[in-house]
């Protein structure tokens, strides 16, 4: 079982990964903060992980193509790198892990999604639909303010309120 | 403009020729269409041998009704066995229909005469007909300007003789819009009457089809024609009295954000019908404000649905600004789009209670004259805002509720640019709307 993490931080998430891993396991951590990287070491030795765990400290950006492939799970934490670089270290059926993405952790609130459709539309080369979705947000933020939305905090709805 | 009540009679009697008529309108679209860029296809020889049938026919005396030999267009959404429907896009610069459209077959079953079809806004996804794959249309009166849309062609062509009525379709006032914008009658019947198959959709829930022509008895003529046999009612209706007709003029919303000419025209009609006996009183829609929000949803949503495929294959075929309301359409969320479904039911409502104690209601058809080709925003009372929301504004709300709804002519602004004067009526009433109408088009015309 081999496992990469970008942007491992102090470690959080590389000490359960770690614990997952077979004898003859390997995680490769990777963080840009050395301070970060130097107390994830230290914790991953108490917890005795050393012998299959190597932390690498520098920019994911700048040091993925060091890493020699193939994983069999990679998982990063807000790092914005080019997907298809990291999809070239999977393993063919190997799964990557997109661990800190607000959208599936935080609400979905329409400042959420329109952040995401923005940075979508972008991403497409539509620059010129930013705009245009502000004013969809807008206007799906007034349907969902509406008096007449029902939800589970109000009386049951009735076909004959209507 | 020639209205076909009164060249009917004239075609009858075997005073004048379906040919005739239907080389005049050739003639003028000759003469105007480079100009004003209104027909996107136009079928001269077919018409003038449906023309010589018809003329056969009727010297034969076997006159079919009013609309045999009378020469009509259709905007290009609407299928005519074997002619090219584009729908205004080069992504269907290929199709040709194999069968006629449910109103064509009728249409044709009448005896009317198809001299083409009609120029729109791509798809009919858009106001001013000025994003098609075929070049902007033009307004008849003033050729600086949009004629208004989506059934910008076939408002123009009737506005200057190119066609002595048309058939279009209004999925937020793309009947009604281009009617006002050009000074001739917009009928959008009631949702479902008549039948949208073999055109092509914009939001089924919302696509409605319906006449545009030079009066209010055209539009009733080609409109009962387009009914199906066992709904048709009658060639021609007699005006209902003003005296006692209880109208519901709309407060708020209807009247917030208008031009200051439209709003003056509209205003001094609804102060004439009152003269002539009419009772007025104020009605609400009280959740007219959402009425955009639930429209915009709606219709991108459906639209992304039936777009979905063709935006990925050939993305290059679709005008851009088409081509982007089309893509910003995918982003529209579920929850949101079923959100927008129940407020379509509650405006139905909304609607059918303002309508509670009235014959019909009245409001402006379009907040703003055409606007100028190329225009974003437009001024209004209050400000200015954008033509498109400006445009939708009046007419969208009878989409939504399915109401059956007229635009006739009223005055114009300073400039002669025409304004629109609408009604609405109550379901299962159109033909007491009709009448209705047929009152204030002769009061107007006084």
């Amino acid at each position: 079982m081999r496992i990469l993490e970008i942007g491992a931080g102090r470690g959080d998430v590389t000490l359960a990964l770690a614990a997952t891993l077979p004898k003859d396991g390997l995680l490769i951590a990777m963080e840009v903060d050395p301070a970060a990287a130097a107390a994830a070491r230290d914790r991953l030795r108490s917890g005795g992980y050393d012998d299959r765990v190597s932390v690498i400290v520098g920019e994911p950006a700048r040091f993925l193509h060091k890493v020699r492939g193939p994983f069999d799970v990679i998982v990063q934490h807000q790092v914005d790198l080019p997907r298809d670089k990291v999809v070239a270290l999977l393993r063919p059926g190997g799964m990557l892990i997109d661990a800190d993405r607000k959208y599936s952790e935080e609400n979905m609130t329409i400042a959420e999604w329109l952040a995401q459709a923005k940075a979508d539309a972008e991403k497409r080369g539509l620059p010129e639909l930013i705009p245009m979705l502000e004013g969809l947000a807008q206007a799906s933020e007034r349907l969902r303010a509406a008096d007449w939305n029902e939800n589970p905090d109000k009386a049951t709805p009735r076909d004959d309120d209507q | 403009m020639t209205t076909i009540s009164e060249v009917t009679a004239r075609v009858a009697r075997g005073e004048i020729t379906s040919e005739r008529l239907t080389e005049d309108c050739l003639s003028k679209i000759k003469e105007l269409n480079p100009k004003l860029n209104a027909f996107i296809t136009v079928t001269a020889d077919d018409a003038l041998a449906l023309a010589r049938q018809a003329d056969k026919e009727i010297a034969a005396g076997r006159r079919i009704g009013p609309l045999h030999g009378i020469p009509i267009s259709l905007k290009d959404l609407i299928d005519q066995q074997g002619v090219r429907t584009s729908a205004g896009s080069l992504v269907r610069k290929e199709h040709v229909a194999t069968e006629d459209a449910f109103v064509t077959a009728r249409l044709r079953e009448a005896g009317a005469v198809f001299v083409g079809k009609t120029n729109l806004h791509e798809f009919a996804f858009g106001t001013t007909s000025e994003d098609s794959g075929f070049g902007p249309v033009r307004n008849p009166l003033d050729a600086s300007r949009s004629p208004g849309g989506s059934s910008g062609g076939s408002a123009a062509a009737v506005a200057s003789g190119m066609s002595l009525g048309t058939v279009g379709t209004d999925t937020g006032g793309s009947i009604r819009i281009p009617a006002a914008a050009c000074g001739i009658v917009g009928l959008k019947p009631e949702w479902g009457r008549v039948s949208a198959s073999g055109v092509v959709p914009l939001s089924r829930q919302l696509d409605h089809v319906g006449p545009l022509a030079a009066s209010v008895a055209d539009a009733w003529l080609l409109y009962n024609a387009m009914l199906p046999h066992g709904d048709q009612i009658g060639d021609a209706l007699d005006a209902t009295s003003l005296k006692g007709l209880r109208l519901g003029k709309l407060s708020g919303y209807f009247f917030d954000r208008l031009d200051e000419d439209v709003e003056r025209g509209v205003l001094d009609t609804i102060a004439k019908l009152q003269r002539k006996g009419a009772s007025v009183v104020d009605v609400s829609v009280p959740h007219a404000a959402d009425m955009a929000a639930i429209y915009l949803h709606l219709v991108f949503g459906d639209a992304a649905e039936y777009h979905a495929r063709t935006l990925v294959s050939r993305p290059q075929d679709y005008t851009t600004p088409v081509r982007l309301r089309l893509e910003m359409a995918r982003y529209v969320l579920a929850e949101d789009y079923i959100r927008a479904l129940r407020g379509k039911d509650l405006i139905a409502r909304e609607v059918d209670r303002a309508l509670g104690r009235v014959d019909a209601l009245v409001l402006p058809s379009l907040a703003i004259p055409a606007p100028p080709l190329g225009a974003q925003t437009m001024p209004v009372k209050g400000g200015s805002d954008a033509v498109r929301t400006l445009m939708l504004r009046c007419s969208q709300p009878f989409n939504l509720s399915g109401h059956p709804a007229i635009s006739i002519p009223c005055g114009q602004t300073r400039d002669g640019m025409p304004i629109g004067l609408q009604l609405v009526g109550h379901k299962g009433r159109t033909p007491a709307l009709v009448q209705a109408a047929l009152a204030a088009e002769a009061l107007i015309g006084s």
